[in-house]
């Protein structure tokens, strides 16, 4: 240690030495320190204090000298103008010059004149006798003048030129003097000869008259008080005294130049220095500060008041330096003194320690020559005391030290031969340790190579779930650097709620000890991240667990794609849903259409057997009339699988809305108001008009409906747009339309709206809010505007209304005709009948029963089918006498369409009537240009049967 | 012991030393109680008889500032105040009093309807009761003793006695703010007048601050106390507002008094003298002390203070003045003038249309006739 090595160089002599040197002048330090300043805080003040004191008291002194000195002048004064006017010549003469004046200015003397005049008289001599005699009581003012308070006038002066001037004239006269009084101006610059001057006035009644005589003393300030302030002792070389007025502007040359060189001129220049500005204003004190020069003074203030209204300051100063001047050569002289005796202590102290210090020099050598290794040399002891000892205790230690040096060496070598094999075992130990280490770096850096190689975040945790290793995916993940992270637990990361989860996460394999699996979502900013995360509780050698290991996988790209996926199925799902209700829908309408062709066909049948009077008409109308109704819920179900009739043309939208309007005002609720804006001379779309017709019906009888309490406005639009692929995509149904222009027709209404669940399901068929409704009517929409090529979209809010968006594409303009098979004029006229056989093939029995019937009313004979093959059995074996084959389409083992070809084969000119539950439009033009001679749709009245019967086989053979 | 050891105990002891012989700041602590204290209870002013009688005026005084009691001595024996009063059905009445605030306490109580005192106790009897001055009773100093000459800077945290609320109060804190210092960096201690001169000679306090004639005194009677600071200050003559609402004419016999005083004081030198006396006399019945300021010594003081520059009883013209207004503004600063009070309001309480009516018609108000019970 440095402190240790700096001790064992210096030897004990140099240590007293120094040591007592030191304390020596410390000694001699406090004591003039105290000697110059004291001690804080005691009355002890040193000398500096002493001389600050005895200066200010000497100062003070002085100030209240001169301020003595000052008072007694002004004193005097008064007792000056006290004696003028209790002198009766004075004021006999006084009152004689007063009435002269005014006896010349009553004669009508000029001014003038009389000032001409004045001066000569007796009386005005006598004046200026009188103070002539008395000149060495008024040799202190520089003018005596009197003047006539009424005329404002001088009457008398000691210099003539004044004789006739006015108070505005002469400054520093105070008219306004109480009578009987005096009154001091303040110093002022004389305008007469620019010196500052002080005016002291008197007011005393006149003789003559009512006026009143003012006698005014002029004193040249610097004259007097100039001398009166800088004589006197106690002030030094560069002391001064100064006295300023109230405004703190000096009244008398000052001692010294100013900074700048220059000289003060008496009220020219005003001090800012704090002693003067204190006194100024009333203060008297004594203050150590800088005067006006900026030299550092010790200074006594005192005021004067010289009336009640102003007061002058004095201030009496000495320079800091030459107040001081006698400390700083005591100082010195103390210095010099006190150096020489500490170099006298010093010699002292160092002969003294010399004679301490050589018999321990002597063992100090000997000392050394035992440390070189002389073990055999003895020490003389020449003497009993300290020392004498010390050299008996060395001498006894070297004879120990050899003793112990011999057994130190027998004790050395056996353990060096000890130390050889514990070394040889230690450096195998070393080896193995390497190799081991070795072993270790190895499988750290494949474990490392892992960790930081995997792009899943990898992670250990402490059982406080503070990160001790975190691997680059998470640091990437999270931009964030290893140091910002090791040792900070989750909330560093993550959102605190998201924190707060892992951390019980984390709690719970902890507890547990069990490994856990699991899914996890975090908030990182805006994002989320989902992860598919595993942690492991890993344990100490002694199975005490130490924290969590984590891996983390950011499924979510993963997780997004099998939403998507989920919902495209839910979409097939849904489509495929609709397909199969159409299927149903068109299976259930065929069946029923069989049945009600039996039904209403049966029905006409007996109709026409009743007597016109009979009262089963009745009932039979019934029966027939909800035939009707039920023939019509069928070709709802038709149309919403698309299977409906078609009868395309190219229709105008608008107009087909017009057309409708009065049948909607009389089928909609009362309490419903319908408004249309209708674009006029819209595209035309190609369409069915009676489908169409029966969309906007559906849609606004819908709307409607819309509310059970409350009024509803329905509007009902028709336009144009344009629709690109995004637009497109914001539909309910026909997203995958084409962009392009298409015609619209909106029905908007304000009633009670829907919610999202209600939206999904309102095209399907028999789904219905209402009490009444079938739930057809939107199912219907939703197939003929399918079977249009068409798109729907709904937007409705529950509480505010519904909008349901109809889109048809634009025709391209050519000419459509209809598609539809064209049905021959029929003559209803008369009773038709027929003749030959007709072969009638369905598979239903009742159907069967129902044409036989009906044929065999019309005059045919009548072979009856199952089924295709059957039938073709049947005309093969019939052909010659068959006119026509009645022919249901769909039908088990072979339907109709094979079977009329077969047919055909057969005999290419056969007359084929095809019957079906289906639309026409959908069976003939799998037909078109094969030679089918008629249609017949499910279901049929008998003179529907009649009439084309007789269109398909009127002219021919068959026909009676 | 290590040689720094040997130094650090020395400076240690010298410390020591020094700290054992400084000043004992604990008795007071560093800053005043500015809470004017209940005097109803005073040893001295709870055996006074106030009249509530309208016709009777009481006025309060104070014995133990020279030299305006000299005037209120003689205003006591002046029959001729007592006959003119008695014209109109009035009567006189005066009470002796410590210091202006203790005067301002009766006055605010409704006790008294006039009173004298200094500066600050003037100024505050303007702003706390809406006391109309009249009349200026004398210009004086108030001196702040020491034991040795120091500047004010060297008060710093030394044991200072003042009377509380009064012009000595006032012009302690001026002084101390002239040397940067406020009233947390001294010990104030509250004493009367009387306790001064004691408490410094016994070391009880550094410094104290006292108008005359405590100071005259105390120097008088100590050879080592000197003065170290000392300010103007001017005493009042001040009326109770109903007073001078109600009795204009009793107030302007009040204010002749005054200047009756001085015109008598100053016709003759043994008038003077023979004031003084009272003026002695009345300090020693009021403090039970015998008074060491010799006649003529109180004749000089009298000399300067009353007769010398200063005009006497007349307010002076364009007053009060830019110091009154300073003082004013400071006392404010300092929150010893009520919050809602402000320099237009306290300096239109300065009526000097009293002495000048009086001084008009000084034959009427017989300023020139003099009649004292000898």
């Amino acid at each position: 240690m440095k402190n240790g090595s700096f001790n064992s160089k210096l030897g004990i002599r140099a240590k007293l030495i120094i040591y007592f040197s030191l304390l020596f002048i410390f000694i001699f330090s406090i004591m003039q320190v105290v000697e110059i300043v004291g001690i804080p805080g005691t009355r002890l003040t040193g000398s500096i204090g002493q001389q600050r004191e005895e200066a200010f008291a000497s100062l003070n002194l002085i100030a209240d000298l001169k301020k003595d000195r000052l008072e007694d002048w002004l004193k005097d004064r008064f007792n000056d103008l006290d004696s003028i006017f209790n002198n009766k010549l004075v004021k006999t003469n006084l009152n004689l010059v007063h009435s002269d004046v005014h006896q010349l200015l009553d004669a009508g003397a000029s001014y003038d004149e009389i000032w001409e005049v004045s001066p000569s008289r007796e009386n005005y001599f006598n004046l200026l006798d009188f103070i002539d005699v008395e000149k060495p009581s008024f040799s202190t003012y520089h003018k005596v003048s009197l003047l006539d308070s009424s005329e404002g006038m001088v009457l008398f002066s000691t210099d003539s030129n004044d004789l006739g001037l006015t108070f505005d004239q002469t400054p520093g006269v105070n008219e306004n003097v109480v009578v009987g009084t005096f009154s001091i101006s303040d110093v002022m610059l004389s305008p007469e000869n620019g010196q500052p001057t002080l005016y002291i006035s008197w007011m005393i009644p006149a003789d003559y008259g009512s006026e009143h005589l003012l006698l005014v003393l002029e004193v040249n300030v610097d004259e007097i008080f100039a001398p009166m302030l800088h004589t006197g002792e106690g002030l030094g070389e560069r002391g001064e005294a100064l006295l300023v007025n109230k405004s703190v502007e000096i009244l008398t040359s000052l001692k010294h130049k100013l900074p700048d060189g220059s000289d003060a001129q008496p009220l020219r220049f005003k001090i800012n220095a704090k002693p003067a500005v204190l006194a100024a204003v009333g203060h008297e004190g004594i203050i150590e500060t800088e005067d006006y020069r900026g030299v550092p003074v010790l200074a006594a203030y005192r005021h004067i008041p010289i009336s009640t209204e102003t007061g002058w300051g004095l201030v009496v100063k000495r320079d800091r330096d030459e107040v001081f001047a006698p400390i700083r050569q005591n100082i010195i002289y103390a210095a010099v003194i006190g150096i020489i005796g500490i170099i006298a202590a010093i010699l002292l102290i160092t002969a003294l320690a010399s004679r301490i210090t050589t018999p321990i020099m002597k063992l100090s050598r000997l000392a050394e020559r035992v440390s070189g290794g002389e073990l055999d040399v003895v020490t003389e002891v020449a003497s009993t005391d300290e020392v004498g000892v010390l050299a008996a205790a060395f001498n006894a230690m070297l004879q120990n030290i050899r003793k112990w040096q011999e057994e130190l060496e027998a004790k050395v070598d056996a353990r060096t031969i000890e130390l050889k094999d514990v070394n040889e075992e230690l450096l195998a130990e070393i080896t193995q340790r390497k190799l081991v280490e070795m072993s270790l770096k190895e499988s750290h850096d494949l474990i490392n190579a892992v960790i930081e190689g995997s792009q899943d975040a990898i992670f250990v945790k402490d059982v406080e779930s503070r990160y001790l290793l975190v691997n680059k995916a998470i640091l990437r993940i999270f931009n964030i650097k290893a140091v910002d992270l090791l040792g900070k637990d989750d909330y560093a990361l993550f959102s605190p709620e998201d924190a707060d989860r892992m951390r019980a996460d984390d709690r719970e394999i902890i507890e547990s000890g069990k490994a856990k699996t699991f899914e996890e979502t975090t908030h990182v900013g805006s994002d989320k991240i989902t992860w598919h995360t595993t942690k492991v509780p890993f344990t100490d050698s002694e199975g005490n667990i130490k924290g969590i290991i984590g891996i983390s996988r950011n499924i979510s790209s993963l997780k997004a794609a099998e939403e998507e996926r989920r919902q495209l199925e839910a979409k097939v799902l849904h489509a495929q849903k609709l397909e199969s209700l159409g299927v149903l829908a068109g299976g259930i309408a065929h069946d029923f259409n069989n049945l009600l062709v039996a039904i209403l066909g049966n029905s006409d049948i007996m109709m026409l057997e009743l007597p016109k009077t009979s009262p089963a008409r009745a009932h039979l109308k019934e029966v027939i009339k909800a035939s009707h109704r039920a023939a019509d819920l069928c070709k709802q179900m038709l149309a919403y699988s698309g299977k409906g009739k078609f009868v395309i043309d190219r229709i105008d939208v608008s107009n087909t809305v017009r057309e409708i309007t009065e049948m909607l005002e009389v089928s909609i609720s009362k309490k419903s108001t319908l408004k249309f804006n209708l674009a006029d001379d819209l595209p035309k779309i190609e369409a069915d008009g009676t489908q169409i017709r029966q969309v906007f019906m559906n849609l606004i009888t819908n709307a409607s409906e819309a509310s059970d309490s409350k009024q509803v406005l329905i509007t009902v639009t028709t336009s144009s747009m344009y629709c690109d692929r995004e637009y497109l995509e914001g539909m309910d149904i026909g997203k995958d339309l084409p962009e392009a222009v298409y015609v619209f027709v909106e029905v908007s209404d304000n009633g009670s709206g829907m919610d999202p669940e209600t939206q999904r399901k309102i095209f399907e068929p028999f789904f219905t809010t209402k009490f009444t409704g079938r739930g057809l009517g939107l199912a219907a929409v939703l197939g003929i505007v399918r079977g249009h090529n068409g798109a729907i979209k709904i937007y409705s809010e529950p509480g505010k209304g519904t909008t349901i968006k109809v889109l048809f594409p634009v025709s391209d303009g050519e000419s459509v005709e209809s598609k539809v098979m064209e049905t021959p004029v029929t003559d209803n006229s008369g009773s038709w009948r027929g003749k030959g056989t007709v072969l009638l093939v369905d598979d239903e029995e009742i159907i069967q029963r129902l044409g036989k019937s009906m044929l065999g009313r019309l005059g045919f004979d009548v072979i009856t089918a199952s089924d295709g093959v059957s039938a073709l059995e049947t005309f093969r074996e019939h052909s010659d006498e068959i006119v026509g084959v009645i022919l249901d389409m769909t039908m088990p083992i072979m339907d109709g369409e094979e079977t009329f070809r077969e047919l055909r084969k057969i005999d290419p000119d056969v007359k084929v009537i095809l019957t079906s539950g289906y639309h026409e439009q959908d069976v003939t033009s799998r037909f078109s240009g094969k030679g089918l001679s008629g249609f017949l749709q499910k279901p049929y009245l008998f003179t529907d049967f009649k009439d084309l019967l007789r269109n398909v086989l009127g002219n021919d053979k068959s026909v009676s | 012991m290590r040689l720094s050891g040997v130094v650090i105990c020395c400076i240690a002891l010298l410390l020591m030393a020094g700290s054992c012989s400084g000043p004992d700041n604990s008795r007071d602590g560093a800053a005043s109680d500015d809470n004017t204290p209940d005097l109803s209870k005073h040893p001295i002013y709870s055996k006074y008889e106030f009249s509530d009688d309208p016709m009777v005026i009481d006025i309060g005084v104070q014995p133990l500032w020279l030299p305006t009691s000299i005037i209120s001595e003689a205003m006591k024996r002046d029959k001729i105040l007592r006959e003119e009063l008695a014209k109109d059905g009035y009567e006189i009445r005066f009470h002796s009093f410590l210091k202006g605030s203790d005067v301002n306490f009766f006055l605010k109580a409704g006790l008294l309807e006039a009173g004298i005192g200094g500066d600050m106790p003037a100024l505050m009897a303007a702003a706390e009761t809406g006391a109309v001055i009249t009349t200026m009773m004398q210009q004086g100093f108030v001196s702040i003793i020491a034991t040795r000459h120091m500047t004010m800077e060297d008060l710093k945290g030394m044991r200072i006695g003042y009377p509380f609320g009064s012009n000595a109060h006032y012009a302690l804190l001026v002084a101390l703010n002239t040397a940067g210092l406020n009233e947390t960096d001294v010990s104030l201690i509250r004493l009367e007048v009387n306790e001064m001169e004691k408490s410094l000679a016994d070391g009880e306090i550094d410094a104290f601050s006292a108008w005359e004639p405590t100071p005259s005194v105390s120097l008088a009677g100590n050879d080592n106390f000197v003065v170290i600071h000392k300010s103007l200050s001017t005493g009042y003559l001040y009326f109770a507002p109903d007073v001078v609402r109600e009795s204009r004419e009793t107030v302007s016999q009040i204010i002749a008094a005054v200047m009756r005083v001085f015109n008598w004081v100053q016709y003759h030198h043994e008038n003077l003298a023979k004031g003084c006396e009272w003026a002695i006399s009345a300090a020693e019945e009021f403090s039970s002390e015998e008074f060491r300021l010799t006649v003529g010594q109180v004749v000089e003081m009298s000399t300067h203070d009353l007769l010398g520059p200063f005009k006497g009883a007349l307010l002076p013209e364009n007053f009060p003045d830019d110091r009154l207004e300073r003082e004013f503004k400071f006392l404010k600063e300092l929150g010893k003038m009520p919050e809602s009070s402000d320099w237009e309001g306290v300096s239109s309480l300065f009526d000097r249309s009293y002495g000048k009516d009086v001084l008009a018609r000084e034959d009427a108000y017989r300023l020139s006739e003099y009649n004292y019970e000898f």
